[in-house]
């Protein structure tokens, strides 16, 4: 197992700071990560979608050593280094890397191609020379099908298009040879026609390299085409995961159905309903009773306001729903 | 929505207009023909720099300075708003033409309260008393959705979805005849998105407003506009009826950018299109999409394809190719990620 998440969660305290001293204010606890578990192989792409405000990009922050959890596990090959990771945090950088969703800001305007690609090396301090940091800059952009490689080892950000820069980000990723890539939307920001060689290229080296992928997105559309497996997040806990096909043949959670139905369609000949859920995601620091999507779920009953669902399995699919596997909620338009 | 002899409402006619950068024109728009009927939803998609923005802001009046229009007449009724007064284009603006901007956070000013904005956009161009425009902005905020008590908030506290309802709100404030929206749901997550459609939906049936919706997402204009126009490199390349062009693509643009996203009902992997944009400070004889195009040939390289009827039996459908006539043989194959491979530019 490269990555195995048990129960972690990430708790902010608002409103502790100085003006708490006078006792003006009422700390309040934001819990943007409340509970998850994930678990994946090397060679693997686990999606995690939810909407802005889900904790998606709070875990991705806590998976690549940026955030220490508040509690739970995270085992790293097998080691829990959520203890560790402020002390071996270069160690752990070799293993884990990420790439970023805006490409023209996760790149310094001011040093060229090259500068960038080799930084990571630089900071391991794995003493390489002059020409072998530049070997293995020319290696990581040619894995990145950045090619030539040469011609652009001196270029600047500016000189690049969108989709190059974010093939410089994957670069910079590679360069360390890591174990785990946790990319954030990095496609959202990419003009639809280049947004694919993008995905086919990390999907590649994934199989080819046996790395895990996280791939974080709001975009359901495009999870079929690259995830093996699937995690649907909602105010800080995985309400639905599983296999990719089986959470797209038949998702068992209202939230995930909501989800699906509300992706536009390309397709003029197919007709979708529209999800049949009101209102949006509340705040983290104020989440519902019982189950924490039940002011929003068209078929919750009395016992959703106050207990909260235990995971229901069915093989690996597994959702946190009282109902999960027991009806079939139709995706019914609205009246 | 029928488009037969339905009254058109807003006229682009060959219009050219490029922005200064550094001293040098850099061509905006090229040669770009439409017209809208009352009632009527229009979806206008590309990429990033296709010059879909610059389009609206044309409409609108609200170009930035370093833009000039150098061809060509927007006519709304009959009457040219390029040859209008500043003071006759400012009465137009909201009255007759609103936009939806992508991001509501920055059309809202953030240390007035939602309610004053309404309220003075209301004021600022109808004779009307604070109390009279007061009951407008709570009838506009019951039309979008939100609960009339917060007309008393200010931007902050409201979500993304609840702000872009506001500038919606807004923009239908004086009950104007077209709505520019521009990206109006990028920002905002997929199930909000939908609710603000299913909103817009609702109030074009009622108010019977044309739309110009700008989107990077074919999809949105699937579901959502009779008709599409598809842009590229500051030029139209294929207009017609949205399901038709979408299912029959006869630009391979076009066939590009619906095969570019997933189709859960198909069982083709989704493609990309090597290289980029060309730059548009140089001047293109030929067709701009050519150095991209698996069909492009050496007369695409030096002349460029006026934009003509793709299809005998309907004219409503326009294409700037000149292998149009090809697409239907080839259509398959631009599914496939190698035929793309063969375009003269891969990188």
């Amino acid at each position: 197992m490269l990555l195995d998440v048990q129960d972690l969660a990430k708790h902010y305290v608002l409103g502790e700071g100085f003006s708490n001293l006078f006792g003006l204010s009422n700390p309040q606890k934001i819990r943007a990560v409340d509970g998850v578990s994930l678990r994946l192989q090397p060679g693997e792409v686990l999606g995690l979608v939810g909407e802005s405000g889900c904790g998606k990009s709070t875990l991705a922050r806590i998976l690549v050593g940026l955030e220490l959890p508040s509690s739970g596990a995270l085992l790293f090959n097998g080691n829990d280094i959520a203890e560790d990771i402020k002390s071996n945090r270069k160690q752990f950088h070799q293993k884990v890397q990420m790439v970023f969703q805006d490409p023209y800001g996760s790149l310094n305007p001011q040093h060229t191609i090259e500068e960038i690609v080799t930084r990571p090396l630089i900071y391991q301090q794995l003493g390489l020379s002059k020409a072998e940091l530049k070997d293995r800059a020319i290696d990581a952009l040619n894995d990145a099908e950045m090619m030539p490689a040469k011609r652009y080892l001196n270029k600047f950000p500016h000189e690049l298009s969108g989709g190059q820069r974010q093939r410089v980000c994957i670069a910079r990723a590679l360069v360390l040879q890591p174990e785990l890539i946790v990319a954030d939307e990095p496609i959202s920001m990419l003009d639809v026609s280049i947004k694919w060689s993008i995905v086919r290229l990390l999907k590649r080296l994934v199989k080819e390299r046996n790395i895990g992928l996280i791939y974080i997105t709001h975009d359901l559309s495009s999870v079929p085409a690259i995830c093996d497996k699937l995690a649907i997040m909602y105010l800080g806990r995985v309400v639905e995961s599983g296999l990719c096909d089986d959470i797209f043949k038949q998702a068992t959670h209202p939230y995930t159905q909501a989800l699906l139905a509300a992706s536009p369609n390309p397709n003029p000949d197919v007709k979708r309903g529209r999800p049949n859920i009101s209102g949006a995601i509340p705040n983290a620091s104020n989440i519902p009773t019982g189950c924490r999507f039940h002011p929003r779920c068209p078929n919750a009953q009395p016992q959703c306001a106050t207990e909260q669902p235990a995971e229901r399995h069915r093989g690996y699919h597994r959702a946190e729903c009282h109902f999960a596997f027991d009806v079939k909620i139709e995706r019914t338009k609205r009246a | 929505m029928a488009n037969n002899q339905k009254e058109i409402l807003l006229e682009i006619k060959n219009l050219d207009a490029h922005y200064n950068v550094d001293g040098q024109p850099v061509s905006a728009l090229q040669d770009v023909n439409f017209s809208i009927q009352k009632g009527e939803r229009v979806g206008l998609v590309g990429e990033s720099g296709c010059g879909k923005s610059t389009l609206l802001k044309a409409i609108m009046g609200v170009l930035a300075p370093n833009a000039q229009i150098t061809r060509g007449a927007i006519k709304l009724h009959e009457g040219d708003l390029l040859q209008a007064s500043p003071e006759q284009r400012r009465q137009s603006r909201w009255n007759d033409i609103a936009m939806i901007t992508q991001s509501a956070l920055n059309a809202l000013n953030p240390v007035h309260k939602i309610g004053d904005q309404i309220i003075e956009a209301i004021q600022s161009h109808r004779d009307v008393d604070r109390q009279q425009a007061r009951t407008r902005a709570t009838e506009l905020f019951e039309l979008v959705g939100v609960p009339p008590q917060r007309l008393d908030d200010f931007p902050h506290q409201f979500s993304g979805g609840m702000r872009q309802r506001a500038v919606i709100a807004m923009a239908l404030a004086l009950s104007p005849e077209i709505v520019l929206a521009d990206e109006p749901t990028t920002a905002l997550d997929v199930i909000v998105q939908d609710q603000i459609f299913e909103r817009l939906d609702l109030l074009q049936k009622e108010q019977a407003f044309s739309m110009i919706l700008v989107t990077h997402d074919l999809a949105l204009v699937v579901e959502s506009c009779s008709r599409i126009i598809v842009m590229y490199a500051g030029m139209i390349v294929e207009t017609g009826p949205t399901h038709e062009v979408v299912r029959r693509p006869f630009h391979p643009y076009t066939a590009g950018l619906r095969y570019a996203i997933p189709d859960p009902s198909t069982k083709y992997e989704p493609i990309s299109i090597p290289g980029a944009p060309p730059d548009l400070s140089q001047q293109i004889n030929g067709c701009r999409f050519a150095p991209r195009c698996p069909l492009a040939t050496s007369k695409c390289e030096l002349e460029m394809p006026p934009l003509v009827s793709s299809l005998a039996s309907d004219a409503a459908r326009q294409t700037r190719c000149h292998h149009a006539d090809q697409m239907d043989q080839s259509r398959d194959r631009f599914h496939d990620q190698s035929f793309w491979q063969t375009a003269k530019t891969t990188s």
